[in-house]
């Protein structure tokens, strides 16, 4: 179930309304059951492999810290885990949401065998954590530990509960009204054909599809920490405006949070991270950088993106970062230009049209003289409101904003006009977000 | 009672107006209200003169059938007696008799100077399209974008369907929606293409809807030829894929709009002749999403547009 369906509004009441009813020792059966349901509805197949992997990582768990080398045999099933998200992968058989909490697992089994964190003997709790269902699309990835003592105090907390509502409104409105709409023009570019678009269209298609694809994370973010709060689970930030950053290295610290402190507490410190000389430290972090590229997809396009971030993450640590900390709206201007410029990766998938892209955004390389080039025009009228609604959602001040206003009744009565017409926009549209299906 | 917390209002203030809206909403819904807002804001509305035009058409369709008939018949015995005098009509000439284009619209079968007219589609100047209006989906958008003609007029809209075309208040900017355009302008040609959008509608709900289309057209452009173009097909791959726009289904509706021309002043295009692969499929390298033209491929409707006018010929 897509966060911003009908359907998933009548479970989300449902669940709240059973969960606020029910004591708190049985809480966790809620937890579990959603999770169930949740996961069932998407596919039945997902439902076994979630269940499946959940077994065996909590019965390994418990194994690890009985054997002679917890540390060796933690590794031995994260190589599981790893494996089954390899094979998964490559045979394009992966259940939804299969990266994120797989990930999840191999943190829990990694610790244990670390002995940060004892191995849980409780299944009910364990699955609780499993099966916690705001988390399971999109993450953010969750560690055991951070959620642990949360479980055992599943209380209902009212502050937390306007909180969470905010954060679910929000990211509902901003999925709806702004992702979704800004979403058709990468598809525009797609019809036309990148052979016939001019310059300032490119550019507008490219960070127009690096804007979507924030206010996509950050709307299903948003919603699956608000709906955590509503039922007093604290999730892991995974966004912290990363727009506002001068650097690429910090900008990576602010973007996907829970992907990249995964990769650098389980493997670039492990291999040494910065204190095995200048050497080994690049290789670690183009490692990474390979392996983050990997997570996303096992293609070409991806491990080019990866590689095009690591080597830029490596020209920081040398001297780019020194240079852009004298410079910071130079910085600035360069994270904005060369993000969505790796994004590219991601929006175009093959190599051929992504070059043909190059050369759209950057004419002179091949005296390209667009036929149409008042094409852009149209598109900026038309799209102009959901690129400063997206603009202005890069910005720290909406969430300044509401979480010092959020208390007022106006602020209150205005988000929700707001979140209704974003209702009323799905049903419009057939809980079809994508409008471009219409010819 | 432990268990159940004093709700303090002023702590949720957005738990509370959430809820109130949910009760709003849901009341909405059930007593149409919100099917009316959106209908404002979409300008459905219930537009008497419409309903005026329907009516008229539904009493004047046996009325109007019987004039057709009549000047069919009318031409033919024209046809009959010229062909008894020895002449021969422009159409059915040898290939080097030559032929003189005239720019201006005369009802075939005149006899002008003892030769006969007829009306054939062929080639035309940019010009002929100044006076020309262009209704149609998002395919005519892109015809409008990469393929147009200067001073020509396009009214066209991503989705647009028969079923809806008249509902669009502010389709036209500056009208009060098509209907009202078509009253107060006048053109010289109306091309329509419409039928993807309506592919999923039973086929003869969607030519009868079309025939109802093309009438009120003609009602309110009384002097226009009207060009019915034919569905465009989709890629091989898009029609198995997504069981739609079927190469069959397209080719029998476009029967069935073949079948409304009159080859007078109502023509049918079978634009797909510019666009097919030989298969009848939109050609793969032509299309990005197996149904939209990339750009640099709209000329070559353009192209078939400017070859397949209606031109009046003579026989000297």
């Amino acid at each position: 179930m897509s966060f911003t369906s009908i359907n998933f509004l009548y479970f989300l009441i449902a669940f709240i309304a059973v969960y606020f009813i029910c004591p708190a020792k049985y809480r966790r059966y809620i937890l579990i059951l959603s999770g169930l349901i949740f996961t069932a509805f998407n596919s039945i197949y997902g439902l076994i492999v979630l269940a499946v992997v959940t077994l065996i990582n909590f019965l390994f768990a418990r194994w690890i810290v009985n054997q002679y080398n917890p540390l060796n045999c933690a590794k031995f099933v994260a190589f599981l885990n790893l494996t089954a998200l390899i094979v998964f992968k490559a045979v394009n058989i992966m259940p939804v949401g299969f990266s994120f909490y797989t990930f999840g697992f191999i943190s829990y089994v990694i610790d244990v065998g670390r002995k940060e964190i004892a191995p849980e003997k409780n299944i009910v709790k364990f699955s609780s954590y499993a099966f916690f269902f705001p988390k399971l699309l999109m993450g953010p990835i969750t560690r055991y530990k951070e959620v642990s003592d949360n479980l055992d105090d599943l209380r209902i907390d009212l502050k937390r509960v306007q909180y969470g509502l905010e954060s679910f409104a929000l990211g509902f409105i901003i999925k709806v009204l702004i992702a979704d709409k800004l979403a058709i023009l990468p598809h525009e570019l797609l019809k036309i054909g990148y052979e016939s678009i001019s310059t300032p269209l490119a550019w507008l298609g490219m960070f127009g599809y690096t804007l979507q694809l924030y206010m996509d994370w950050i709307a299903y973010t948003s919603m699956a920490i608000g709906i955590a709060s509503l039922v007093g689970v604290t999730l892991p930030e995974n966004f912290d405006n990363p727009f506002m950053a001068h650097t690429v290295s910090e900008f990576y610290r602010r973007w996907h949070i829970t992907l990249m402190r995964f990769f650098k507490d389980y493997v670039y410190i492990p291999l040494g991270g910065n204190r095995k000389g200048v050497f080994r430290t690049i290789r670690n972090i183009l490692i990474v950088w390979l392996l983050t590229g990997l997570w996303h997809g096992f293609s070409v396009n991806y491990v080019l993106w990866g590689l095009s971030l690591g080597i830029i993450v490596v020209l920081d640590r040398l001297f780019l970062r020194k240079a852009f900390d004298k410079a910071k709206v130079l910085g600035h201007i360069f994270v904005i230009f060369y993000i969505p410029f790796t994004f590219l990766t991601f929006m175009i998938g093959d190599l051929n049209s992504l070059v043909l892209y190059i050369t759209r955004l950057f004419p002179m390389l091949t005296g390209y003289v667009a036929e149409f080039p008042n094409d852009y025009v149209e598109y900026l009228k038309s799209f102009a409101p959901y690129l400063i609604g997206g603009i202005i959602f890069c910005l720290p001040y909406p969430n300044m904003l509401l979480h010092k206003y959020g208390r007022k009744w106006i602020v209150s009565i205005i988000i929700s006009v707001v979140f209704y017409f974003a209702v009323f926009e799905v049903i419009r549209n057939g809980n079809n977000p994508f409008m471009y299906l219409n010819f | 009672m432990k268990r159940i917390k004093r709700f303090n209002i002023k702590k949720m203030p957005l738990f509370f107006s959430l809820l109130l809206g949910a009760v709003i909403f849901a009341a909405g819904i059930k007593t149409d209200v919100i099917a009316k807002v959106e209908g404002n804001i979409l300008g459905i509305s219930e537009d008497s003169d419409y309903l005026d035009s329907l009516d008229e058409m539904a009493s004047a369709d046996a009325k109007a059938l019987e004039e057709e008939r009549l000047r069919k018949e009318e031409n033919k015995r024209i046809d009959e007696e010229l062909r008894n005098s020895g002449w021969t009509s422009a159409k059915r000439l040898e290939k080097d008799v030559p032929v003189e284009l005239i720019n201006e619209f005369i009802e075939p079968g005149t006899v002008i100077n003892n030769t006969v007219t007829e009306i054939i589609l062929d080639k035309v100047d940019e010009d002929y399209f100044k006076d020309a209006l262009f209704i149609g989906d998002s395919r005519t958008d892109g015809l409008r974008a990469y393929g147009s003609f200067d001073g020509a007029t396009y009214v066209c809209a991503t989705g647009m369907s028969v079923f809806k075309i008249w509902d669009d208040k502010d389709l036209v900017k500056g009208y009060n929606g098509l209907l009202d355009f078509l009253r107060k302008k006048k053109f010289g040609k109306v091309y329509i293409m419409l039928g993807t959008n309506e592919y999923g509608y039973e086929e003869n709900a969607y030519i009868k809807k079309f025939g109802e289309f093309v009438d009120i057209v003609r009602k309110n452009q009384p002097d226009a030829i009207i060009y019915i173009q034919s569905i465009l097909y989709a890629t091989i791959n898009y029609e198995k894929k997504y069981h739609d726009l079927e190469t069959d289904g397209v080719n029998s509706r476009n029967a069935k709009l073949k079948e409304m021309a009159n080859d007078e002043d109502i023509f049918y295009l079978e634009v797909n002749d510019c666009l097919n692969d030989g298969t009848d499929h939109l050609p793969s390298e032509y299309t990005g999403d197996g149904v939209h033209l990339y750009a640099k491929y709209y000329p070559l409707w353009r192209d078939y547009l400017l070859n397949h006018a209606a031109v009046t010929v003579v026989k000297h």
